[in-house]
């Protein structure tokens, strides 16, 4: 038996990892630690061999013949107290039903306090990426026999079970590795599934690196950072000694083709790519951790161009170029800038963006300037605060590393979001990083902008409506509040799917206007509602069950890009067969298109239109029909132009009457805490009012626009949405 | 895996540029745009979809002839919005330079063209 999801408990013997697998586990855990893998970044402890220390290290004694006179054994005091090996690094379980890849990173080389993982799908001999999950901060405690990760994690999947409690046996150097027990559990206690993970390497992922090099270019092979001052220690780094420092291993897998090109010869983006198919020995359309690097001389971007990660097409970041056009001497400032712009770009193929980038990325964040890191410009260096900047303090102060974001991306970032031919470039890397770091960016911002659904456990197919809210905590202009609608293009989204993808949110009708700035501050609250459901270019954005992650950014008029906290949303599977039915009709492709223009009589939306109508007529008291009212509702109370094939112009006229029946139906089944949310009820009153208005009807009009008013007075509405309804 | 030519999927390999060439970059905030390089009014240039590159924050980088004014007007038109400069290129047919603008997209959606420096990109 597989279970739908690998956190939840499991009493299936064959998934019994509790009783069935800690037997085998011993078994595959002593052949681990005496046949271990190969990791050229294991560190120094392996040199001291389990012969060397075993007799010292435990006091066994060795079994005697009966009756022999033997004298007591005085233990040799060891000369010094034996460490314990480093509980971090990569670990994994055996291959049924799941597999979970664990990385543990609490000790070692600038320890991050997280977990993450990966699962992976077996069915027979076919494993499938399922999700990866991680956990942003842990808390660690350590006995004389055990060390114990507690900490609760973000999945890409739906799960009750968040609460990760890893235990790790303490084993002294010299010993073998000791397996990882992770176990699941709701946050009010429930067991879910418990995973024996088999210790794997110290480092957190492998990747297998393919380097040729064009006629004539003669690669880089290491750099000794004594040579110049710089701000690290003294070592000699090779570009898979700097990513073993992050704590990726590069396996070096030769490649060394030698491409022949003409003199002179300069790279395009597109001979680079058709090269890297051609040579790349390991290529597949396909996401794997495998890179290839290319050591080049010249692009045809000019002699300035130091290197480029080329792949941006079909699945991208499998390959990266470095140029030596002007940097090919052996000196020390040329061997310096070989090994950055080689890290640099092999960077990039782990999707890391530039330090003064970040805020291009999907979703972005705040650049940061200041970063001492292989992705930032010596150049563009600016620490702020008066200190100095540009390339001689860069260099001056760089220790060789990646920042601690960028090393928790590489670690711990969602597999797609980092493995070659995952998440396309610069596409959900951000959605990993910790909500502290956005926490800093709102306080010097004076803005502060929030995202939550309307409805956070929506059934699969309800249509999804975010609220989305600025507040402006200090004086200062802000765009009006209608144009916080991701429509106008002021404020992105960006969807973390059920199974890992990322999806930047483009709505199907874009406006564009001028923007409308509003003078704003004393914590003025600014909301907006938006319908979400339905995308330009995958359409459909919820249609599986599953948990769904989702960030927003604002670019505010200064210039400052704003990024919200994550929401979550779950969808949820459908219960009865009438959810079925409805889901059924409101995930088809133009009822998506018909909600989000709030109806339409147009021919080429009548499959959407009648899937609106049928949910009206069938299904009235499901709670997606409020949905279909309005749409249906708002669309008849607005006339409706159709020119024909001549030419000639159709006026359908408004049809008040069914508006009235349809939309009030829709509020009236609203004024509590179901239905449409609250501001799309305003709204919706607002609309038919001028509807009425516009037909002179102005008794009737008057009357909404006082509900509106009143039921918003009654629901304490802020300020800025009261003004609105007066309006 | 032996070694043999680079090959080209687009065409000719690409030459090295001549004394005294004058450029426009497309850098930082292009996003499938519909980008025309006009001097003195003069259409240049134009492509569809031009994308930045974020990993040298270039999208292309587009050469043009010298132009026949020492002092003409560069405009980079970007689907409606448009940026200029009136730039000096007395004697670059000689000196074997190269001037080079850089025009640039903010993320609040500003485009500006300016100078591009000529320090390296990674």
């Amino acid at each position: 038996m597989t279970v739908m999801e690998p956190n939840a408990p499991v009493t299936d013997v064959e998934l019994d990892t509790d009783a069935d697998t800690e037997a085998v586990d011993t078994t595959a855990h002593v052949a681990t630690a005496t046949e271990p893998r190969s990791d050229p970044s294991a560190p120094a402890e392996a040199a001291l061999t389990a012969s060397d220390l075993a007799p010292q290290a435990n006091g066994q004694l060795t079994a005697e013949a009966p009756g022999e006179i033997t004298p007591i054994p005085i233990p040799r005091p060891f000369p010094f107290p034996l460490p314990y090996r480093m509980a971090s690094g990569r670990y994994r379980s055996r291959p049924i039903g799941y597999q979970l890849e664990l990385r543990v990173d609490i000790d070692g080389a600038r320890p991050l306090r997280r977990l993450s993982g990966d699962y992976y799908s077996i069915s027979g001999a076919a494993v499938s990426y399922f999700g990866s999950w991680t956990v942003d901060a842990v808390t660690v405690q350590t006995s004389t026999s055990h060390v114990t990760v507690v900490g609760t994690a973000r999945t890409t999947w739906s799960t009750t079970f968040t609460v990760a409690t890893v235990t790790i046996p303490r084993a002294h150097l010299g010993r073998p590795a000791p397996a990882a027990t992770i176990e699941w559990s709701t946050p009010s206690g429930a067991k879910g599934a418990r995973y024996h993970c088999m210790w794997e390497s110290t480092s957190f992922r492998t990747v297998e690196l393919e380097q040729d090099c064009e006629s004539g270019v003669t690669p880089f092979s290491s750099y000794d950072t004594r040579s110049l001052p710089s701000g690290g220690p003294a070592r000699t780094l090779s570009v898979t000694n700097a990513f073993a420092e992050a704590g990726v291993q590069m396996l070096d897998t030769g490649g060394g083709n030698v491409i022949n090109t003409p003199s002179g010869y300069l790279w395009t983006n597109a001979s680079l790519h058709h090269a890297m198919q051609r040579h790349f020995s390991r290529w597949q359309e396909q996401p794997q951790y495998k890179v290839w690097l290319l050591h080049a001389r010249a692009h045809e971007f000019g002699v300035g161009l130091r290197g480029i990660m080329f792949d941006q097409q079909g699945l991208q970041r499998q390959g990266c170029a470095s140029f030596y056009q002007a940097i090919s001497s052996g000196s020390a400032q040329n061997q310096r800038e070989q090994l950055y712009v080689n890290v640099h770009e092999l960077g990039h193929c782990f999707n890391l963006f530039h330090s003064f980038h970040k805020s291009y990325m999907t979703p972005p964040l705040p650049n940061r300037p200041g970063a001492l890191s292989w992705m930032n410009y010596p150049n563009n260096y600016n620490p702020g605060g008066g200190a100095p900047s540009g390339a001689a303090a860069f260099w001056a102060a760089f220790g060789f590393e990646f920042d601690t974001l960028e090393l928790a991306h590489l670690r711990h970032g969602f597999r797609n979001a980092v493995i070659m031919g995952g998440n396309p470039f610069g596409t959900g890397a951000a959605l990993e990083v910790g909500e502290e770091f956005l926490d800093r960016m709102s306080d010097t911002s004076g803005l502060r902008l929030g995202i939550a659904p309307a409805d956070p456990r929506p059934l699969l197919g309800m249509p999804v409506v975010l609220n989305i809210t600025l507040t402006a905590e200090r004086t200062q202009m802000v765009h009006r509040r209608d144009q916080l609608h991701p429509k106008y293009g002021f404020v992105h989204l960006a969807v973390s799917r059920p199974h890992g993808d990322v999806i930047v949110y483009q709505p199907p009708v874009q406006h564009c206007a001028e923007p409308a700035l509003v003078n704003s501050g004393h914590d003025d609250v600014l909301p907006i509602s938006a319908y979400i459901g339905y995308d330009a270019a995958v359409g459909q954005l919820f249609d599986d069950p599953g948990t769904y992650r989702i960030r927003a950014s604002y670019a505010a008029p200064d210039g400052t890009m704003l990024v919200s906290d994550t929401a979550t949303l779950r969808v949820v599977a459908p219960r009865m067969s009438s959810d079925d039915e409805v889901a059924e009709l409101l995930l088809r492709d133009q009822a998506g298109m018909a909600l989000t223009l709030l109806g339409s009589d147009s021919p080429y939306l009548a499959d959407g239109t009648n899937a609106l109508e049928t949910v009206v007529a069938e299904h009235g008291e499901h709670p997606a029909a409020v949905f279909a009212r309005l749409a249906l509702g708002t669309n008849a109370a607005r006339p409706f132009a159709d020119v024909d094939d001549t030419g000639s112009v159709r006026i359908r006229e408004r049809d008040l009457a069914r508006a009235d029946e349809l939309l009030g139906a829709a509020v009236d089944a609203s004024r509590g805490d179901s239905g449409l949310d609250d501001l799309t009820v305003y709204e919706t009153l607002g609309y038919l009012a001028g509807s009425f208005e516009a037909e002179g009807e102005t008794d009737r009009a008057r009357d909404l626009r006082h509900d509106a008013a009143t039921l918003a007075e009654s629901k304490h509405a802020p300020t800025s949405v009261l003004r609105s309804l007066q309006e | 895996m032996s070694g043999s030519d680079a090959g080209s999927s687009s065409g000719a390999p690409a030459a090295e540029p001549g004394p005294g060439t004058f450029a426009v970059e497309l850098a930082e905030g292009f996003a499938g745009d519909d980008v025309s390089v006009l001097i003195d009014g003069r259409q240049m240039w134009h492509r569809n979809g031009v994308t930045t590159n974020y990993s040298v924050g270039i999208a292309d980088v587009v050469r043009l002839p010298l132009p026949a004014s020492a002092w003409p007007t560069v405009e980079v038109q970007v689907g409606r919005r448009s940026a200029t400069q009136r730039v000096d290129v007395t004697g670059l047919g000689t000196s074997g330079g190269e001037l080079r603008l850089r025009a640039r997209i903010d993320p609040a959606g500003a485009l500006t063209l300016g100078t591009a420096s000529d320090e390296p990109r990674f």
